[in-house]
């Protein structure tokens, strides 16, 4: 085994980096295709569909894409062989190192296709796929491309290779501080509980007795069923932030891909969902609200959710070892975000005009989805969660090759 | 010791590792201060040849250098020679600025002072920790654990918190992981300069066990005798530069008189 440290051999066939290109711009554009879809649609968060010209995502409309994105894979070999001014040209969009051009070319040649496969489908809707498609790109394909996957040296797949071969760091570490926060705390695992339904009994006092707001449900089970889902999330930014400073001692001395510190915080987060899940399905029983048949959307909504957690834990603390102010900075955003997330209080009691804000933060449909399934025994609602879907995706990629690409500077820079 | 043949496992390419002075840490502030500067100075640092002259130093110059299966490299040189920067860029903690490195071995083990220890988890479990950095799985680990704690000689503190040891217990631990997961290629940071005479000569005879083994070993320290006793090369760092690179005999006489006429050759 080769352990070079500035230039590793990749000794992989190149039609498998061409092919995961490939997937790569493909799954892009079905992500460009969903936010066209649901900024057509327009849909105010907590409405139902019903009586709306809903332009089913049928799927003609993937099969253009995929068609869209073989021509340009396949026209890709073709340039090396043209000359002249046309292989100039021919260069410049398709070349092998231009993944966004390359994508951008599929883009406007998938535009068209859909109008065919979908006769009935709006131009706004075709306009919106092209904006969302070429911005949509800029995250996940232009940036990882310029700042890590065209730079010497630099493989996705050989680091996520030995990240696995690193398994067992994560899993001693994950170990060591699970067991370290449980065992030594007399109330250990209660605290983790305790802390949110406490603030959820102090809310429900304040808010049911002192502001009178009216509730269709007990404020406590209303409160939990988004406040467990979102606590996972600020918990693991605010965690993030300060992840890698708060290693320097380990950094410093031993190599080790970096991002197992990142792991090590999800798995952390995941063991304090389960309890603090736990605890609200029991709370919510006091309560009378029982698991109901809605319950089988959870795990793809969890999916979304850990999909944005890892995507931004990896950007922010990526960030933080470029700008050293990212923590406090952190703690700012996070305070505002959880009052621009509908967690202490319903949707409709946001002023219409500013239910924008719950359109750009993809984590008020997310937790208005878990609170539909929990509390209301409502099906989520599936138009509204194409946004964080694609959101959490096209961060995952960029927060990863960020993280990378900074990797090698974090030893000298703390 | 050396042997011609024998394939060259560390290559060392023109290396040269830059610092920014601790001043011009970029921080927020800094960059709302000064947005365009910033801007501009992004474009010009992704040009390797490009150095603010005031604000950078090289701890590394125009490193070049191959070490063969088998060879056993002393580094000396005076504090601030560059010496464990070289280690460190050896084990991947931080990457050279310019030029390249490739390692080839089952892997490259560090040990310094402190070892990469988390200082929070025990002893035993740091075991694991270390050794799995290393590559080395848990299951593997199970069966050296007990040789581990015996040549540490660290008896019952095994099963306490790392940052309740002394230093030399640590360096004990350190060096006692690392001796016995049997890495291809050792990278040593002065650990011979801790513990008592009696360790200091069981590390010693470890070394040398290792060395004719035929394993790779690259060594900084501060003690000539080691250089003499257990190396079959040795390097002279000055300044960041490799001043000379030779049979230990030579290199270190003529460190010791640069040393005692304190002047630059």
């Amino acid at each position: 085994m080769t352990t070079a440290i500035k230039v590793r051999q990749v000794t992989r066939p190149p039609a498998l980096d061409r092919a995961l290109t490939l997937i790569g711009s493909y799954l892009t554009l079905c992500g460009a295709l969903l936010l066209a879809a649901q900024a057509r649609l327009q849909i105010p968060l907590g409405e139902s569909m019903a009586g709306r010209d809903y332009v089913a995502q049928s799927p003609l409309a993937f099969l253009a894409l995929a068609a869209a994105a073989a021509l340009v894979w396949a026209l890709t070999p073709l340039q090396a062989r043209l000359s002249g001014r046309i292989g100039q040209i021919a260069g410049r969009w398709l070349g092998v190192n231009r993944p966004y051009r390359r994508y951008l070319l599929m883009v406007l040649i998938a535009a068209p296709l859909l109008l065919i496969a979908m006769p009935q489908i709006r131009l706004l809707q075709i306009a919106y796929f092209v904006i969302f498609g070429a911005l949509l790109g800029v995250i996940a394909i232009a940036a990882p491309a310029r700042f890590y996957l065209n730079q010497p040296g630099n493989d996705v797949v050989s680091d996520l290779a030995r990240l696995w071969r690193n398994r067992f760091l994560a899993a001693i570490w994950l170990r060591h501080n699970i067991e370290a926060r449980y065992a030594q705390q007399t109330l250990g695992i209660l605290w983790i509980i305790l802390l949110p339904v406490s603030t959820s009994l102090v809310l429900s006092l304040a808010f049911s007795q002192f502001m009178r707001v009216q509730m269709d449900v007990p404020f406590v089970p209303f409160y939990l069923a988004a406040l467990v889902h979102y606590n996972l999330f600020s918990n693991g930014i605010s965690q993030a932030a300060v992840a890698i400073s708060s290693r320097v001692g380990i950094i410093s001395q031993v190599y080790f891909p970096r991002e197992i510190l990142l792991v090590i915080i999800f798995g952390e987060l995941l063991v304090d969902f389960l309890f603090t899940f736990t605890a609200m399905l029991i709370i919510n029983a006091l309560f009378g609200i029982l698991p109901n048949e809605h319950y089988w959307s959870l795990p793809i909504l969890w999916l979304i959710l850990m999909l944005i957690v890892a995507g931004l834990m990896l950007t922010v603390s990526a960030l933080s070892v470029i700008v050293r102010d990212i923590p406090q900075l952190v703690q700012v955003i996070l305070q505002l975000l959880f009052f621009l997330t509908p967690v202490i209080y319903p949707i409709t009691s946001m002023p219409e005009r500013f239910r924008i804000l719950f359109v750009i933060n993809p984590l008020a449909p997310l937790v208005q989805s878990f609170r539909d399934v929990i509390v209301y025994n409502r099906t989520p609602d599936a138009v509204t969660l194409f946004y964080p879907l694609v959101f959490g995706g096209a961060f995952l990629v960029f927060g990863y090759t960020l993280f990378k690409s900074i990797e090698d500077r974090m030893a000298d820079m703390l | 010791m050396q042997t011609p043949q024998a394939p060259v496992v560390i290559r060392v390419e023109h290396v040269y590792k830059r610092y920014y002075l601790s001043e011009y840490r970029p921080s927020l502030r800094h960059d709302l201060i000064n947005v365009l500067g910033r801007l501009r100075r992004a474009r010009a640092r992704a040009d390797v040849n490009y150095a603010p002259p005031d604000r950078t130093f090289y701890a590394l110059k125009d490193i070049h250098f191959n070490v063969r299966r088998g060879e056993s490299v002393g580094i000396i040189g005076r504090n601030g020679s560059g010496k464990t920067t070289l280690l460190r860029l050896l084990s991947g903690i931080t990457r050279p600025t310019e030029g390249k490195i490739e390692i080839e071995g089952r892997f490259a083990a560090l040990i310094a002072l402190s070892a990469g220890f988390n200082y929070e988890m025990t002893g035993r479990r740091n075991i694991y920790l270390n050794a799995a950095i290393q590559g080395v799985p848990p299951q593997q680990t199970r069966h050296l654990e007990d040789a581990i704690i015996d040549f540490a000689e660290l008896g019952a503190f095994i099963d306490q918190p790392v940052k309740v040891y002394s230093s030399g217990m640590i360096a004990r631990l350190g060096f006692s992981i690392a001796v016995h997961i049997l890495p291809d290629i050792v990278l040593l940071d002065e650990v011979l300069a801790v513990g008592d005479e009696a360790f200091a000569r069981k590390c010693n005879e470890r070394i040398m066990r290792l060395r004719d083994e035929g394993r790779t070993l690259v060594m900084v320290t501060h003690s000539a005798d080691a250089v003499e006793k257990l190396c079959s090369r040795a390097i002279w760092l000055h300044q960041g530069e490799i001043q000379i690179d030779g049979a230990p005999a030579d290199v270190l006489k003529a460190y010791h008189s640069f040393a005692a006429g304190a002047r630059t050759p």
